[in-house]
């Protein structure tokens, strides 16, 4: 389980995060939404410590990170939990693909490189990019990169991976790729939090959704509460404007 | 050209080559490497701004690109002596140059590690490396690719820079020549022929940046 208690981040004296409570249960995924500029990707970034809040405690599998006392160590041990996708793929660009998934193993994990290297090659077939591993990240398409981003994050075996919007930098004929992989490993029962603009398929996949503005929860509920019955008035309007292009 | 300046250039041409080959070419080679150690250290220091040792490195950076190469040499060569540190002009040349092409190098590799797209650092935070490990994994072999070609400029002109080192007595190319354009008269032909071997070695370098950025950008 993964919980976040009263989550605060300012940056230059502008408070993004205004104190945020949420729950992630085991093997399910939650879905971040909201407009930009609503503290999403910051929050995201919290949970994982790439920002690190000014107070507020971090709970990953019953063990606590309080922002206000954090050590070197923590930092470490709360990135070893986590996995994070980013919006712009995020791979190592001086690292052929199967050293891109099996660098975290080997370095971090400190597996031999023959065991890095096995567990890099099924991650890499889940998906479906083993005959690229000898390649560079920019021989590959932005589809392909985030799938292999995604590879390295599976590759881990995290507590929870977390998605920063996976699909925003894509051309829009290479999203589908992308998503159907995440769907892929939600169907397995990976705990995982996505920060994504992708309503229909946030429909598809969200155990929970969660719904932002101006840098505290809205709403939150089942995929049916929000997106068939939402209670707020500021989630009805954020969700009509997507009604008129998709249909929910 | 008569026969006379002929067989004067075709008999210095290995007295000359040689002493390069003894002296230039390894004092340069030793110094480019200590001085690429050098920069390494300095630039990482920079960037991560370690305190006090940050100020020690910006003032050693700001005294070795501030003063001429040849004052530098003369110091520590005829300077030190006078505070009681006696050095070989070998020693000498190799503490100057070294000092003088880290301080040059480092600048280039800070520049290229602040280059290095922010995401690189963040993702390899993220997969849970320690942030030297980052640095040395991901950031540093990136900078290093973006930085080659500049690089190459300070070796190259680290090879012409080391005939300064003549005039602490080190026999290297240059002061070879210059003995024997004493020796026959014929200053004009000597330096020409020895600019000439310059341009070789500068040459070949030339050819191994070109092979070095080539294989470098097949990485995609």
């Amino acid at each position: 389980m993964i919980s976040l208690k009263n989550i605060h981040k300012s940056f230059n004296d502008k408070e993004i995060l205004k104190g945020i409570d949420l729950t992630v249960q085991d093997g399910t995924t939650t879905v971040i939404i909201g407009p930009s500029g609503s503290g999403k990707s910051t929050l995201l970034r919290c949970i994982n410590l790439l920002e690190t809040p000014e107070i507020g405690e971090v709970t990953i599998n019953q063990v606590g990170y309080n922002a206000a006392h954090l050590k070197k160590k923590d930092y470490l041990d709360v990135r070893q939990a986590t996995a994070f996708v980013f919006q712009n793929y995020g791979l190592f660009e001086n690292k052929t693909i199967l050293e891109n998934v099996s660098i975290g193993l080997s370095v971090v994990q400190k597996k031999t490189k023959q065991e890095a290297y096995r567990i890099a090659q099924e991650a890499l077939e889940k998906v479906g990019l083993y005959d690229k591993k000898d390649q560079y990240p920019r021989q590959l398409s932005g589809g392909q990169q985030q799938r292999v981003a995604i590879a390295r994050a599976l590759a881990l075996h995290p507590q929870v991976i977390l998605f920063d919007e996976p699909t925003s930098a894509l051309d829009p004929e290479l999203v589908g790729e992308v998503l159907k992989v995440i769907k892929e490993i939600s169907d397995e029962h990976t705990t995982m939090i996505i920060v994504t603009h992708e309503m229909e398929f946030a429909n598809q996949i969200g155990d929970q959704i969660v719904f932002m503005e101006d840098g505290q929860i809205v709403e939150e509920g089942s995929a049916k509460d929000i997106f068939e019955t939402p209670k707020k008035e500021r989630t009805k309007k954020f969700l009509a404007r997507y009604r008129d292009n998709y249909i929910i | 050209m008569n026969d006379r300046i002929i067989r004067i250039l075709l008999d210095s041409f290995f007295k000359i080559l040689i002493p390069g080959l003894q002296y230039t070419i390894p004092l340069t080679i030793i110094t480019f490497a200590i001085g690429l150690l050098i920069a390494i250290a300095v630039a990482i220091v920079r960037v991560y701004k370690i305190k006090v040792i940050d100020q020690i490195v910006r003032f050693y950076v700001w005294v070795f690109r501030g003063t001429p190469l040849l004052v530098q040499l003369f110091i520590i060569f005829y300077g030190l002596p006078n505070i009681g540190i006696q050095l070989s002009a070998w020693v000498a040349a190799i503490i100057t140059f070294s000092l003088n092409v880290g301080a040059y190098c480092s600048e280039t590799l800070r520049g290229a590690i602040l280059s290095v797209d922010k995401t690189q650092k963040e993702a390899a935070l993220s997969i849970g490396m320690t942030n030297n490990q980052a640095m040395f994994y991901i950031i540093l072999p990136q900078a290093f690719k973006n930085a080659i070609s500049p690089l190459f400029n300070s070796l190259i002109a680290l090879v012409k820079d080391t005939s300064l080192a003549a005039n602490i007595t080190v026999v290297e190319m240059f002061m070879a020549a210059q003995r024997i354009a004493a020796n026959t008269y014929e200053p004009f032909a000597l330096y020409c022929e020895v600019a000439v071997i310059y341009l070789i070695f500068c040459t070949a370098l030339t050819y191994l940046q070109k092979y070095c950025e080539e294989r470098l950008s097949r990485r995609g």
